[in-house]
């Protein structure tokens, strides 16, 4: 046992940098995430602190009276033609680069930072300028850096900072977030140190088996939720920078500048609400929440009378005796062979005929027949023993009662199955809906038909749709946490043999 | 029998559910005018426009017959939408369609002839590019609604940094391949160009050459004439020969626009949707035209064409209403609103943008040409694309690869 121990050392050293690497990773980004949910609501973009703070402030006016004084200083006249206000400094370029690089040092910080020409501007007075900085910002972006200086009492000042150029209140509190990360990281570090020293020798191998298991169990999580996480950080950003990544590590998703405009503009409460008119009302309610009300209710419906339908007939099919009930099963399967749209143009007609196009019942209706209920469910029930039938008849259950009291209970596992696979197919059926919606009346709108005016021709609203997605994913998840309680309580009660 | 908590939580949701839902209606009330139904596929902002412009419309004493009612469908489904819509008789008045989507409804006979509507007479105020787009079969059957093509966008930062004068992108296909070969840094993943490889994507450099894809009369592909194949050589050679292209087409590889917005691609060709988000994420851009080929500099049409269907009745009310929205004007007001360019030529001289980077697309588009009119744009690309990848991977030469297209789209497309 003892011959073993050296290597169990080495195990643990090495599954320690990988509890290390992980920790720091999974901390890292949640605190991230935290930190910009908070600032997300505490600060919008545009009120972001300003950059610079004032003692970085009052270092570039030094730089920058140095630079405008030495720029007037080599004019004849003080202010010469090239400082007409449309007129940027530069204009000759070789007396520009001249001064650029007589002043590279100063302004340059190693080449981070220059002028630019072609926006840097003096105004005919010569009592206001704009430098341009070119700069690289502080984490991922290179950017212009454009600030307003104005001469007063004699020495320039910064009058004001173009908007958008900035440190964000996420660079400020990346400090902080790090030091929490590295804490929390100490913390889960000294946890299983102190579980290891704990361990009596004899138990260290188990002990090992199990660090190595939950870390690679980590990794699995990270794997199936990190698209989940991308999402949740997408739907913070500004619109338009949705897709930048930071260069030094792709990974790091969370958004710099957070705000929470996409779920505000999703929700349509951006705006005040306008009374009056209908056209306004419906565009009012025209938002997020209506279609998600719209889906809930069509999915609902649909998943619960599939369900219902399928498991009756299944029921027949499995328990009863009546002529020609394998034939006619058979041709039941055989429709399953011919694809959906073929059906598609017709159904659409005699929902038309009908008269329904454009309601909610039209969403549904020609789905209710399913075919691939009746089969899964049938296939379960036929598992049933038939003995528990002939009791429940015997102890005067009508047929009924077999089918509620004895044949549900048992097969509920199945039913969950059929609900939930229902339920998805119509929350995320977008083809069908789209064709029988009615636009003209919005509010009829559901779900994935809504989501898809979110997107454009050409260009996406990535932030918005990510939003949307945020809240879409909500049904789906406390179906799949509330069945997966009952598939367990549905299973054991299904365990009989006959 | 025993109450199942399960059971009665879903009922009382379900009541509450559909109380919910029921009580979102609202309805319209009629104003005794008759309704012109107009789908279209506008965002937000032009949709808040677009009613402002039919209110002036119906204010006109000439119209006070009508309403317009103007109907928001998304984009990506107004295709089955309006196909399947037109099968059981409840299609709209009028729509706002994908200009590649007009041929294959006047195909099927649903479109008004706007001839007989007066439109020849009109039809020259209109930019020739998109306009082409709706000439089918010898008619006019839709108008050009709003258009746009791609450019030359290029990153000033690289082009410094690469030593090139970032305010002088390339004229020509010889300069763009020289400055390419300074802005690429293969080892640092950074590439002077990247680019899309669809039949859409292809066609400034198709056009630059001069070459066309259909005949005129829609019977015959063009794709194996010496211009396409020359064409068809030189983009392959950005990637293959010059290494001065990323391979961005290849599956899996970073999109043009997200290398371009992550400083990967010095240059792209994109439109001016992307001005707005390329803007926002602080880029130091600038935009160019297309280089110039032998015939000069090109690009392709992109945008949406609005047609009158004859299940409707009205024809002569949505035609009126779809030249005064296209009128001049109208359009340099819509235009300068919402930064887009103009279809009629007589707005050009009224345009003024805050964006001085739209004036390179208000030139561009005066050199467009016409977009290959066939009943499935989508068809053509999905016979062609592939064809052209194996020339960008070196599978076929140019010529070869062309000649096959030809067959297959004669065989597959121009037999719809």
């Amino acid at each position: 046992m003892n011959q073993n121990a050296p290597l169990r050392v080495v195990a643990f050293v090495i599954l320690l940098a990988g509890l290390i690497f992980l920790s720091s990773g999974v901390i890292g980004q949640l605190l991230k995430f935290g930190t910009m949910v908070v600032v997300s609501i505490t600060h919008q973009p545009q009120t972001h602190p300003s950059f610079p703070d004032p003692a970085t402030a009052k270092d570039l006016e030094a730089i920058a009276g140095r630079v405008l004084d030495a720029y007037l200083a080599t004019t004849p006249e003080g202010v010469p033609d090239g400082f007409a206000a449309d007129c940027p400094i530069g204009k000759d370029p070789g007396a520009w680069a001249a001064f650029v690089s007589s002043h590279r040092a100063e302004m340059g910080k190693g080449g981070a930072r220059s002028l630019d020409k072609t926006a840097s501007l003096l105004q005919p007075d010569g009592a206001a300028a704009r430098l341009v900085y070119r700069m690289i910002f502080e984490r991922n972006k290179k950017g212009l850096l454009a600030f307003d200086f104005a001469r007063i009492d004699g020495a320039w000042k910064i009058k004001g900072i173009e908007s958008g150029t900035h440190v964000t209140v996420m660079d400020r509190l990346e400090p902080f977030v790090n030091t929490a990360s590295t804490l929390g990281v100490l913390v889960v570090l000294l946890m299983v140190l102190a579980k290891w020293l704990r361990t009596p020798v004899e138990g260290r191998g188990e002990f090992l088996k199990m660090l190595f298991l939950y870390e690679a169990l980590t990794v699995g999580v990270i794997v199936v939720l990190f698209p989940f996480f991308w999402m949740f950080c997408t739907s913070f950003k500004a619109s338009g920078t949705e897709l930048i990544f930071n260069e030094r590590n792709p990974f790091d998703i969370v958004a710099n500048e957070p705000t929470i405009d996409n779920f505000k503009k999703v929700l349509k409460i951006d705006k005040p609400a306008v009374a009056g008119q209908a056209d306004d009302l419906i565009e009012q309610k025209n938002n997020f929440s209506t279609f998600f009300i719209n889906s809930l209710f069509v999915a609902t419906t649909a998943a619960f009378l599939v369900t219902l339908f399928s498991a009756m007939s299944a029921y027949v099919f499995s328990k009863k005796e009546l002529p020609y009930k394998n034939g006619l099963f058979g041709v039941l399967l055989g429709t399953m062979m011919i694809p959906g749209l073929m059906y598609m143009v017709p159904q659409f007609f005699m929902i038309c005929q009908m008269g329904l196009c454009g309601t909610k019942l039209a969403m549904f209706l020609p789905h209710l027949a399913s075919v691939f209920g009746v089969f899964m469910l049938k296939q379960f029930m036929d598992t049933i023993p038939s003995s528990l039938l002939e009791a429940a008849r015997i102890d005067g259950a009508s047929e009924w009662q077999c089918f509620t009291v004895v044949i549900i209970p048992l097969a509920m596992p199945i039913i969950l199955t059929l609900f939930l696979l229902t339920f998805l197919f119509h929350w995320s059926n977008f083809l069908w809906q789209l064709i029988v919606t009615d636009f003209a009346n919005p509010l009829s709108i559901t779900l994935p038909v809504g989501l898809a005016l979110f997107r454009g021709q050409y260009t996406s609203e990535t932030g918005q749709i990510m939003a949307a997605s945020c809240f879409s994913i909500v049904p789906i998840a406390v179906l799949f946490l509330i069945a997966q309680k009952y598939f367990i309580e549905g299973m054991t009660q299904g365990a009989v043999k006959e | 029998m025993q109450r199942n908590p399960l059971l009665i939580a879903f009922a009382v949701f379900y009541v509450l559910l559909a109380v919910l839902t029921w009580s979102q209606d609202v309805t319209r009330t009629p104003d005794g005018r008759t309704v012109l139904t107009f789908w279209h596929t506008y965002g937000d902002e032009e949709t808040a426009m677009l009613k402002e412009i039919i209110a002036e419309w119906e204010k006109l004493p000439a119209n006070a017959a009508w309403t317009i009612r103007p109907i928001r469908l998304p984009f990506d489904g107004h295709k089955p939408k309006i196909r399947t819509a037109l099968t059981v008789g409840l299609g709209p008045d009028m729509a706002r369609v994908d200009w590649s989507f007009v041929c294959e409804l006047a195909r099927r006979n649903a479109c008004v002839d706007l001839g007989t509507l007066g439109f020849d007479k009109i039809k020259d105020q209109y930019v020739t590019g998109p306009l082409q787009t709706n000439f089918i079969d010898g008619k006019y059957q839709g108008i050009p609604e709003q258009t746009n093509c791609v450019a030359l966008f290029y990153n000033k930062t690289m082009f410094r940094d690469a030593g090139l004068d970032p305010d002088q992108p390339p004229k020509t296909w010889d300069e763009f391949i020289e400055m390419g070969k300074k802005l690429t840094n293969a080892e640092k993943g950074i590439y002077a160009f990247g680019m899309d490889n669809t039949v859409w994507w292809s066609l400034p450099f198709f056009n630059g050459f001069g070459a066309r894809l259909i005949s005129e009369d829609g019977k015959k592909c063009l794709l194996a004439s010496p211009e396409a194949v020359k064409a068809m050589e030189l983009k392959a050679s950005l990637f293959a020969t010059h290494k001065i292209e990323a391979g961005a087409w290849r599956a899996g590889g970073t999109p043009p626009e997200q290398g371009f917005q992550n400083q990967k691609y010095a240059m792209i060709f994109t439109g001016p949707w992307n001005l707005p988000r390329f803007s926002a994420s602080k880029l130091e851009f600038g935009i160019g035209l297309i280089p110039a080929g032998p015939n000069g500099t090109s690009s392709n049409v992109g945008g949406n064409n609005a047609v009158i269907f004859k299940a409707g009745k009205h024809h002569q009310a949505c035609y009126d209403f779809l030249t005064y929205f296209t009128s001049a004007p109208v359009q340099a007001k819509w235009c300068m609103k919402l930064n887009q360019i103009p279809v009629n030529k007589g707005a050009y001289d009224l345009v003024q943008f805050e964006d001085k980077n739209l004036n390179v697309f208000l030139e561009q588009m005066k050199s467009t040409l016409g977009n290959p009119v066939v009943t499935s744009f989508e068809m053509l690309e999905n016979v062609v694309n592939p064809e052209m990848e194996t020339v960008l991977t070196g599978q076929k030469t140019a010529a070869d690869a062309m000649r096959d297209a030809v067959r297959k789209v004669e065989e597959k497309v121009l037999t719809l």
